[in-house]
């Protein structure tokens, strides 16, 4: 469970989750999964479709409620009712349809939903002030905060979710599937973007079907299979065959 | 080059923004002064103040309905009982008054106190009952149609005190109450469209429902107060409209549901939601009764009056789209090779 | 000798109770068919209408004929009101299917409601007419309006003022109409009678027309008010009809033209009213009311085997204010039938 052999004593899992189930009908899409994210890691989350990857994170988001199991953030015990009880406790979510509103643009995507209000208006001077601030620090490049994102690429429309994630705060940053949608050249800006979010003290969990990606930035990698963890390894010291053996079901040992 | 690019290129790049934001709200004030100018030339009863007067008027209860229909159509849904309304609302206004010797006030409250529980039961039945609320306000506007000639046995009621005839045929100088109220009422709904909070999230509800549930928005609450909103500007033109006629009758105002939601589309709001404003729309019931105006001044052919109205509505949309930018005159014509 | 003695008295008693029973159960029979045939059998009438939502006068005429049912006694009415000529067949088609006693009609349009007509006549059920007849098709009795009849009155009061108007200003009079149908064949004719008389009356005016209101209300005032901003001079002006000319006179009074001469038509409470104020200056009562009340009970006695009578003529009344002061001081007399003096005082009393 520690990121290094013999480091000292363990610290709090940001969000941890112990026996978490979840059925839908008569599939069981988690039986009884345990999954911790620590401070300042990125973890990789993988498996094959149907594996339980959506399920787990809805989950941990707060869009769903498991049948069972526990959620804890930071050692205590919580319950989301909502996604917005999550972000409230911390955790951000980048759909992987990105669930951005066309018509506004960059400053109201990013703002969407906690627009600041000053004498009961809307602050657009601060949500633009604001918005040019976190793209600066994420280091993307956008001509104006004020297109409206349906001008823009996928991969900017990539970063202006992320950086809604990261400007609403908060400990731990999920990403479902930040790549799958872009080309090369986009995908791996995308990716550079997320290295450079490992400087500001976040945990992050991504979750992906391509293992390249995964190995670009990962520093654990996680597997589902079946609904349940099939295993966890370090990603230094692995290859990509031993994480496509455990995908797709052959035990190569290692703990959770 | 980092960051949000040079501090110049992003000056330059905000005002382009700025400026075609500037057109999209106001182009189609543009295709109504090019109409202006044009029936100024035509006639020499048209631009005198007299007539604009009566233009904006003659505009007046139907642009109050046609905001209503703008606000709940941004918000992604769609208000087609809006007419039916008014003549309710006028309906009851004078059956309290005339027909019960009821005071002014009273008439008043109770005629947009049943606009609203028709606006509430629109939100009620979209929301929680899922209906599509193209249907759901498809019933109401039978309900309350129905309901206006029940109340009143089919027979027009008239005849009101003046303290209520005030508000349809006053005037404070120059100008006519309605278009005073009505002026009010674009002015408001302008605020709380372009700066308000609730504003915002009426855009966000109407742009994509997913986003803003993901992003915790209280999305039935903004839909219910729309449809509220929008039966209380219903009410609020029934009230003046009868006021106007001295009378109330199940029919009167029939025709006002075709004449909102065009002068909504020529106003350049999407039926699709999420985009479009008070303004445009403001534009669009002008340009309407303009046209209505220069047809009786022009004294064409009555058969001439639906090909007309047609034809202009097709023009001032085009321009309007063109103002936009999101058509070229190029694109008219097919096959013109880009260049 | 005593057993037959009483046999022949059995069968006398018996026989004499048999007799009274006989006459009695005969004459019951007698009776029965007597009623039946007569004044208070059950009847089913379809009344079938143009839209009376849209227009007042047609109001009138379902309200007269309702009245009329409920005051005959046993009638069951089952009416129907529509926009579209297709939709009066198909309520016609339907009364036919619903096998109703007679069928009373007013159509908007005389050649496509006549298949449906000789459909009924098919069928065996008697068909009566009201205002407007279809062009084919056998009717037992009809009861029509002669609309170029109304036009006619309406225009030669119109030509009065055409030509009064001329004479003080010189030049070619201006004839404003606010128009309120082009589908209604009943407008249609009106037009007519009107142009006829006016020509009549020896003037040849400038016409200014506005679009159609279709009798809506607050079309009507948006037409008239716009009518006035582009006719400095009018001469004469007819707002066709009665809920259409209180509009007009709103409008003329925004506009402080109030001394334009202008005309009606139907005879409604508000305009009489407005006529003895000097506001309106003319209107043509079109006793619908009571015309309908008279259809109805034409087709009642038709369903009831009673005599009825075969054709008539709407009565029709024009009236300006001098008439109607004289008609109230009891110095003009109102022609048998028609209820103008009631009409008046009530409009007098204020329409309550």
């Amino acid at each position: 469970m520690s990121l290094a052999v013999g480091s000292g004593p363990q610290p709090q899992p940001v969000v941890e989750a112990r026996g978490v189930t979840k059925a839908y009908g008569h599939v069981q899409a988690l039986g009884g999964v345990d999954f911790a994210v620590y401070p300042g890691e990125t973890v990789a989350l993988v498996g094959d479709n149907g594996a339980g990857k959506s399920t787990l994170i809805k989950i941990l988001c707060g869009a769903l409620q498991p049948d069972s199991g526990r959620l804890y953030v930071g050692g205590e015990e919580a319950h989301f009712a909502s996604p917005r009880d999550a972000r409230l406790r911390g955790i951000s979510v980048v759909y992987q349809d990105l669930a951005l509103v066309e018509n506004f643009d960059v400053a109201h995507n990013v703002f969407l939903g906690r627009a600041p209000v000053r004498f009961g208006r809307v602050d657009r001077r601060r949500m633009a002030q604001e918005t040019t601030t976190v793209l600066t620090e994420l280091t993307v490049e956008l001509p104006s905060v004020r297109t409206p994102v349906r001008f823009l690429s996928g991969g900017q429309r990539q970063a202006v979710a992320i950086a809604r994630a990261v400007h609403q705060g908060g400990r731990l940053l999920i990403m479902d599937e930040p790549t799958a949608a872009l080309g090369v050249q986009e995908g791996t800006k995308v990716l550079q973007l997320i290295e450079g979010l490992k400087s500001r003290d976040l945990a992050i969990v991504v979750v992906s079907h391509n293992l390249e990606h995964v190995f670009a930035v990962a520093d654990r990698i996680v597997v589902l299979r079946g609904g349940k963890v099939a295993g966890s390894r370090a990603k230094a010291g692995s290859t990509h065959s031993d994480i496509v053996h455990m995908i797709v079901g052959a035990d190569v040992g290692g703990a959770a | 080059m980092t960051g949000i690019a040079h501090r110049s290129a992003r000056t330059n790049a905000e005002t382009r923004e700025a400026v075609k934001r500037f057109f999209r709200t106001g182009s189609i004030f543009i295709a109504l002064a090019l109409l202006w100018t044009a029936l100024a030339f035509a006639s020499p009863y048209f631009f005198t103040q007299q007539n604009i007067l009566n233009i904006l008027l003659q505009s007046s209860t139907v642009g109050i309905l046609a905001a209503g229909v703008t606000l709940v159509l941004i918000a992604g849904e769609i208000d087609i009982s809006v007419a039916s309304v008014q003549a309710l609302a006028a309906t009851v206004s004078a059956t309290v008054i005339i027909t019960h010797d009821g005071s002014v006030a009273l008439g008043i409250a109770a005629g947009i106190l049943v606009a609203v529980v028709a606006g509430s039961l629109n939100g009620y039945a979209t929301i929680y009952a899922r209906i599509p609320s193209f249907i759901v306000t498809l019933a109401m506007l039978g309900i309350a149609q129905g309901a206006a000639f029940l109340v009143t046995g089919g027979q027009a009621i008239g005849e009101f005190p003046h303290s209520y005839g005030v508000l349809g045929q006053g005037k404070v100088g120059p100008v006519p109450v309605p278009v005073i109220i009505a002026g009010a009422v674009y002015l408001v709904l302008h605020l709380l469209l372009s700066q308000t909070p609730f504003g915002l999230n009426v855009y966000a509800v109407g742009g994509s429902r997913n986003a803003s549930r993901l992003a915790g928005l209280r999305i039935e609450r903004t839909i219910m107060t729309v449809f509220v909103i929008s039966g209380a500007l219903s009410g609020l033109a029934g009230i003046i409209l009868s006021a106007r006629l001295d009378a109330a009758h199940g029919s009167f105002g029939a025709s006002d549901l075709l004449d909102a939601v065009a002068a909504v589309v020529i106003g350049g709001t999407s039926l699709f939601g999420g985009a479009g404003g008070v303004i445009g729309t403001l534009g669009g019931v002008v340009i309407i009764s303009t046209i209505r105006n220069g047809l009786v001044l022009l004294n064409v052919e009555a058969f001439w009056t639906q090909v007309v109205v047609g034809g202009v509505i097709l023009v001032a949309v085009l321009l309007d789209q063109m103002f936009k930018g999101e058509l070229a005159p190029r694109d008219l014509v097919p096959g013109l090779r880009r260049a | 000798m005593t057993a037959g003695r009483k046999r022949r008295n059995r069968v006398g008693r018996f026989g004499y109770v048999a007799a009274i029973a006989a006459v009695a159960a005969a004459s019951a029979l007698v009776l029965v068919s007597a009623v039946g045939a007569g004044s208070n059998a059950k009847v089913r009438i379809a009344l079938v209408l143009p839209d009376f939502a849209q227009n007042p006068a047609i109001l009138d005429v379902k309200k007269g004929a309702e009245a009329e049912a409920k005051k005959l006694g046993n009638v069951e009415v089952i009416t129907t009101g529509n926009i579209s000529a297709e939709g009066q067949v198909k309520a016609i088609e339907t009364a036919i299917a619903a096998d109703v006693d007679v069928i009373l009609y007013d159509t908007i349009d005389g050649k496509a409601i006549s298949p449906a007509i000789e459909k009924a006549n098919k069928a065996g059920i008697p068909v009566v007419c009201y205002i407007s007849c279809a062009i084919r098709g056998n009717h037992v009795s009809k009861i029509e309006f002669d609309w170029v009849g109304i036009g006619k009155v309406e225009g030669t009061w119109l030509g009065k003022q055409l030509k009064a108007g001329q004479q003080k200003r010189g030049g070619t009079p201006v004839y404003a109409v606010v128009d309120t149908s082009k589908a209604d064949p009943s407008v249609a004719g009106i037009y007519k009678g009107r142009d006829a008389a006016i020509r009549a009356a020896g003037v040849k005016p400038k016409v200014v027309i506005t679009p159609p209101t279709n009798w809506d209300r607050a079309k009507g005032l948006a037409y008239a008010t716009d009518l006035l901003t582009a006719n400095p001079r009018i001469d004469a002006m007819t707002c066709n009809a009665d809920s259409i000319a209180l509009a007009c006179w709103q409008a003329m009074k925004a506009a402080g033209r109030t001394d334009i001469p202008f005309s009606g038509a139907n005879g409604d409470c508000a305009n009489l009213a407005s006529i003895l104020r000097g506001e309106q200056d003319f209107t043509v009562i079109l006793f619908l009311k009571s015309g309908g009340a008279v259809a109805m009970d034409t087709a009642v006695r038709v369903a009831r085997k009673q005599s009825y009578k075969k054709a008539g003529i709407v009565p029709i009344q024009g009236v300006d204010r001098q008439l109607a002061l004289r008609i109230l001081s009891g110095q003009a007399k109102v022609p048998a039938g028609l209820d103008t003096l009631e009409r008046l005082k009530k409009a007098r009393a204020g329409c309550k």
